[in-house]
């Protein structure tokens, strides 16, 4: 009997030691792993320092201007060429120069079910108010019409 | 484990055969953990990640880069940052060829002198510093030469990636690393806290526009060979400043000379005569204080005698002119009339609050004072009424504008990006918003705008006008004091311009220091030929780039009180 309960102690002092090993080296490993791990975050975080100054370095107005002017067709954009909405550009047909949107703002035509009709969003549709000014308005102080 | 070879007989027999068995259980205990290190051992060698076990890394949580935080501009584009830059030194005792040595580092860094480097490596001392601030490609080279007495030491260097762009906003940082000027300075608590390493510094500057600025500065300066320029735009609704501009600059990157004036930033440091800007103040104070109204006409038939001064028009019209057309067609006699109706306390508590008597408030330092006249009797009053004897710095005149234009609430000027963008959640708790001291009505501020939208129309500032942005400003033209008397030629040029006009957001200001007329503007060097045209240019690049919507076809009020050709329309 009393065999038994010694080579059963010597057992689980035997596993235990084994546990506790074996635990202690998988903590020591996590913890260099762990350490390697943020020593190479703060690595890459020095070298991503070191690539946004260089990309500000590169995208300086300066150059984008004159690589923008060698390679690329583009100049400044003109008042003209700027609308809220696309009713905003077709009220405009009447000048000397007939605008035509490059494309249609994604946000204008929202993707809908096919069983659903396409609705317009409201705010596209109406017109810019017209500005109707008096012949003293403002001067005594009235606030300015068409607000 | 039983020997054949040894048997002892006898009552001793049994004792032995049960130490032998009892040696087993020891035996094998030892049997088990020796193979359970055999089999660690291959396990180690064969299966494990060889690099796990060998680097030997620091432990870390400071970042590698410390020294000083990030500076950026709104859009979180890097203006000053602080780059590894690490020094070349050496232990002489470790070199055993120093002339083949010193040939090998002059070729990396050709700029040093071969016969002190190979002083430096012949000494007796332990350790020498060779060079500061090596490139990364240096560093490499250095390192691929491969001599063990060569050493490199952590150093950082701040770096300024835009150049001469932005340089008087940011300042500069020494050659130890102290801040000597502008931002670096100014938030140098926050900028050389370690711990505050990944909190970056967002400014209230908008590079794109700080670029557009200074370009159109630099340009026209060349045309007009001035001496000096300065710029500044600024949103009149929150006064963050997304251009400053001060020609001549410096580049933060190269040896800085202290007290060169290219150092000086004229935004904040130098107060100038600004000339007929200041009838916008005048204007406004005689309007809101209802001393005068808009139809009010004053004489301006004949040059104004006031003591023994004389005051003359540049544009003459020899006759009465109502308040729109003193403003619009910047009538020096028409202003003096209508501060003699005002008052000098009137005018004095206005400009007070304009702020006109104070240092102008930004996040910046060595600001200056405005030079007042000494003694404030009517025909002081009267000269200050179209801006002469009193000299501001141009971010007073900027900050006092926007309050005009503003709806009449005094903003100070800051260098900060103010946290309303839609990256920044409020969850719910916005805070009260700041009140700012009211100056003038919100009514009085609606007629300057349209005023000042007139003068851009009808008046000295019409190449300022920008199709769909609704300009409105208004030009200054001032003569220096040289040796005490007013320099006709020497002249302080300077168009302020506000836009848009309807719903004020941007202010616009340019201004030369002595330009000098040439044939395309008839030698004219007017804020009217020299520095609206350059608003005027910076308002219509910029405008698209702020996201403010042109508005063709908006009528000016007031026009109708305008005299322009023979009758009023």
């Amino acid at each position: 009997m009393i065999r038994v309960v010694a080579v059963f102690f010597i057992m689980m002092v035997m596993i235990s030691v084994g546990t506790v090993y074996s635990l202690k080296e998988t903590t020591q490993r996590l913890q260099a792993r762990k350490q390697q791990l943020s020593a190479n975050i703060l690595k890459d975080r020095a070298a991503i320092k070191v690539l946004r100054a260089e990309m500000a370095y590169l995208s300086q107005p300066a150059r984008l201007q004159k690589l923008s002017r060698r390679f690329l067709a583009l100049s400044p954009a003109r008042p003209d060429q700027l609308a809220k909405s696309v009713s905003m550009i077709a009220s405009r047909d009447s000048g000397p120069e007939k605008f035509k949107p490059a494309s249609a703002p994604v946000d204008a035509f929202p993707l809908l079910l096919p069983r659903e009709r396409p609705v317009m969003p409201k705010r596209d549709i109406t017109r810019p108010p017209v500005r109707k000014i008096g012949y003293y308005d403002g001067i005594s102080g009235k606030p300015e019409s068409g607000k | 484990m039983k020997s054949a070879d040894l048997h002892i007989e006898g009552a001793k027999s049994g004792a032995m055969e049960m130490a032998r068995t009892r040696l087993v259980v020891p035996v094998s205990l030892f049997i088990l953990g020796f193979s359970l290190l055999i089999v660690r051992l291959i396990s180690i060698g064969i299966l494990d990640d060889m690099s796990d076990q060998v680097t030997r890394v620091p432990s870390g949580k400071v970042d590698i880069i410390r020294e000083r935080v990030d500076i950026l501009d709104r859009n979180g584009t890097v203006m000053a940052t602080n780059l590894p830059a690490p020094s070349l030194a050496v232990r002489p005792n470790l070199i055993t060829n120093p002339e083949e040595t010193a040939d090998r580092i002059v070729a990396v860094l050709p700029d040093l002198n071969r016969i002190r480097v190979l002083n430096k490596l012949r000494s007796s001392r332990r350790f020498l510093y060779i060079k500061r601030n090596l490139s990364p490609t240096q560093v490499w080279k250095i390192n691929a030469l491969g001599y063990p007495g060569l050493i490199l030491e952590r150093a950082e260097k701040r770096v300024y990636p835009q150049g001469r762009l932005a340089s008087h906003v940011l300042g500069y940082v020494d050659m130890d690393g102290k801040p000597q000027a502008g931002v670096e300075k100014f938030f140098d608590d926050h900028l050389s806290n370690p711990e505050r390493s990944n909190d970056p510094l967002y400014l209230s500057i908008d590079l794109r526009v700080q670029y557009i600025m200074r370009e159109d500065l630099v340009r026209t300066m060349a045309r007009f060979s001035a001496r000096a320029a300065a710029g500044i735009v600024m949103n009149v609704n929150t006064g963050e400043v997304l251009a400053m501009v001060s020609l001549p600059d410096f580049d933060g990157n190269a040896p800085i000379h202290p007290g060169s004036p290219e150092m000086k930033n004229r935004n904040i440091v130098e107060p100038y005569e600004m000339g007929s800007e200041f009838k916008t103040f005048t204007v406004a104070m005689a309007l809101d204080s209802g001393v005068v109204k808009l139809g009010d006409e004053f004489d301006a038939t004949k040059p104004l005698k006031v003591g023994r001064q004389t005051i003359h028009d540049d544009h003459a019209k020899n006759r009465f002119l109502d308040v729109p057309e003193i403003y619009t067609f910047s009538s020096n006699i028409g202003a003096s009339r209508i501060i003699r109706k005002v008052g000098v306390d009137i005018q004095k508590k206005y400009l007070a609050r304009f702020g006109l008597f104070n240092k102008p408030v930004i996040e910046l330092t060595g600001l200056s004072r405005p030079i007042l006249p000494q003694h404030w009797g009517e025909i002081q009053s009267m000269t200050v009424s179209y801006g002469q004897g009193i000299a501001v710095t141009p971010l007073n005149m900027v900050t006092a504008i926007a309050s005009v234009v503003n709806g009449g609430r005094l903003i100070p000027a800051t260098l900060i990006r103010q946290n309303k963008t839609e990256n920044t959640p409020s969850y719910g708790l916005s805070a009260a918003p700041p009140v700012y001291p009211r100056v003038i009505s919100a009514q009085t501020s609606r007629k300057m705008r349209q005023l000042m939208r007139l003068a851009v129309d009808e008046g000295t500032g019409g190449f300022a006008r920008v199709a769909g942005y609704r300009v409105g400003g208004k030009t200054g033209t001032a003569e220096k004091v040289v040796d005490g008397v007013y320099h006709p030629k020497r002249k302080i040029t300077s168009f302020v311009g506000v836009f848009p006009m309807d719903k004020p957001q941007y202010i616009v200001f340019a201004m030369f220091d002595e330009p000098h007329g040439i044939k395309a503007t008839f030698n004219m060097a007017t804020g009217g030929w020299v520095a609206a045209p350059v608003v005027g240019d910076v308002i219509r690049r910029i405008g698209p780039i702020l996201g403010v919507m042109p508005v063709l076809n908006v009528k000016t009020q007031y026009r109708n009180l305008i005299f322009i050709g023979n009758e009023k329309k």
